[in-house]
């Protein structure tokens, strides 16, 4: 039930990286595109913490929480690139 | 530990369906905000659902409480931190 369950889960993530791949391609504009690599980052990060219960493993962990802090830091010193033009002032 | 396998799947799925739904508003809405408006909740919901599963999964399978899934929603909830980023791209479009 649980391997089911796991397939399931998945196939949904793939999916939504698919579609935030496709947003990042072709977003109009750069704010969308930024917005589109942040929600990817998250993603990945929900596909490690599966891949964690899936292998039976808890060193898929380390890795989730290092995306997470990442993610934060990129996205915040690109949205600060796209206000300021300048991210260390 | 049936109980447990039904609780873990339950909040799975869950958690990446709402991702899936994060994403295809991001996919599918028109204007860039109502774009920011689908993952900001949509996929902070799902870790969070990911991450109760997680630790619900590692206390039941491994020895002692496993309670480290906490920081994974202590660094994704970081969405206020986009009001800036959403001030920046303009002012939003009203409908005519």
């Amino acid at each position: 039930m649980l391997n089911i369950a796991l397939i399931i889960a998945f196939v949904f993530m793939t999916l939504a990286q698919l579609l935030n791949l496709y947003r990042l391609f072709k977003g109009p504009s750069l704010p969308d595109r930024i917005l589109a690599l942040d929600t990817m980052y998250i993603n990945a990060l929900a596909l490690f913490v599966l891949l964690g219960i899936y292998f039976d493993t808890a060193t898929y962990f380390e890795a989730a929480l290092i995306i997470a802090v990442m993610g934060f830091i990129s996205t915040v010193a690109t949205s600060k690139y796209l206000m300021r033009g300048d991210i260390v002032e | 530990m049936m109980m447990v396998e039904i609780l873990v799947s339950f909040f799975l799925i869950l958690g990446a369906f709402f991702a899936l739904a994060g994403s295809i508003g991001l996919f599918r809405l028109r204007d860039f905000f109502t774009r920011l408006h689908g993952p900001t909740k949509a996929t902070t919901l799902g870790v969070g659902c990911l991450a109760i599963a997680s630790a619900i999964y590692f206390t039941f399978h491994k020895e002692g409480i496993s309670l480290h899934e906490v920081l994974i929603p202590v660094f994704v909830y970081h969405r206020a931190g986009q009001c800036p980023f959403s001030r920046q791209s303009g002012t939003p479009s009203t409908p005519a």
